[in-house]
């Protein structure tokens, strides 16, 4: 997969085979698996204090939150793909927070699931002993990954 | 914030007095809270964005929550400080308002 920012201001995601749409798609699946309370409710723990935070602001956010994931979704899967499943993905300006936002939910809800950012100071031998989990090993290759495309939407696209 | 309030109070005899008090309003205060995942330059952005500060104070703020562990980063009314932490809910950062002392 190669991921290039463009002159016009978007991302251009191209993808090699099935794998690489794989693990876009794992964007959408990871967002939505988040462990416990989904993610409005788990902000609004922090405004616990206000009694008309859960009933007004929460379900708003919960509805930003779902049509993020299911706008990134739907750019996936509408994708131009050529037989061989290579093809390009292109995430304009106008779109770059939903998805980053999309993104972001997929790296809370692994660092939940898997506590993936204790592994950044972890030793390599430490390292080693904790990647013989397949899941784990899969869910830190995703992390980075995912931070990686925020980088770039920062960098190129956002600031 | 100061708010004057003019309140009429009646007196023992059928006439009026008027008497004039000044209320100050409780300000309060916007607090985010480090978090492992979402990124510093993503987090300097958002206070651009929410609170229209420039690239210094929003990076003196991103440090003060990624060393502390949270930052007041804004004071005022409570009305406006509820919209700013919709905002950063928003965005995904973990915020509340508290009274301050």
């Amino acid at each position: 997969m190669r991921v290039a920012p463009t002159l016009d201001r978007s991302l251009r995601i191209d993808a090699e085979n099935a794998t690489d749409w794989l693990v876009l798609e794992m964007i959408c699946t990871d967002a939505s698996q988040m462990p416990n309370e989904p993610l409005a409710d788990k902000l609004a723990l922090y405004m616990a204090a206000d009694e008309d935070w859960a009933e007004l602001i929460t379900p708003e956010l919960a509805d930003q939150f779902s049509s993020q994931i299911i706008h990134v979704s739907r750019s996936i899967s509408t994708a131009d793909k050529a037989l061989d499943l290579t093809g390009s993905l292109f995430i304009k300006a106008e779109d770059a927070n939903t998805w980053f936002g999309a993104i972001n939910q997929a790296r809370l809800s692994l660092e939940e699931r898997f506590e993936v950012s204790k592994f950044d100071d972890l030793a390599e031998e430490e390292k080693s002993l904790e990647f013989e989990d397949p899941a784990l090993k899969a869910a830190i290759i995703r992390y980075h990954f995912y931070t990686s495309l925020q980088s770039i939407l920062l960098e190129y696209i956002l600031d | 914030m100061h708010h004057v309030q003019q309140m009429r109070l009646e007196s023992p005899s059928t006439d009026f007095q008027t008497k004039t008090t000044t209320q100050t309003t409780t300000p309060w205060s916007v607090v985010i809270f480090d978090d492992p995942v979402n990124l510093m330059a993503y987090v300097t952005l958002i206070l651009k964005r929410v609170f229209g500060y420039n690239k210094t104070q929003a990076e003196k703020y991103m440090l003060e929550i990624h060393n502390a562990g949270k930052s007041i980063v804004w004071t005022g009314e409570k009305e406006q400080a509820e919209h700013y932490v919709q905002q950063l809910h928003s965005h995904q950062l973990k915020a509340t308002i508290q009274k301050v002392q």
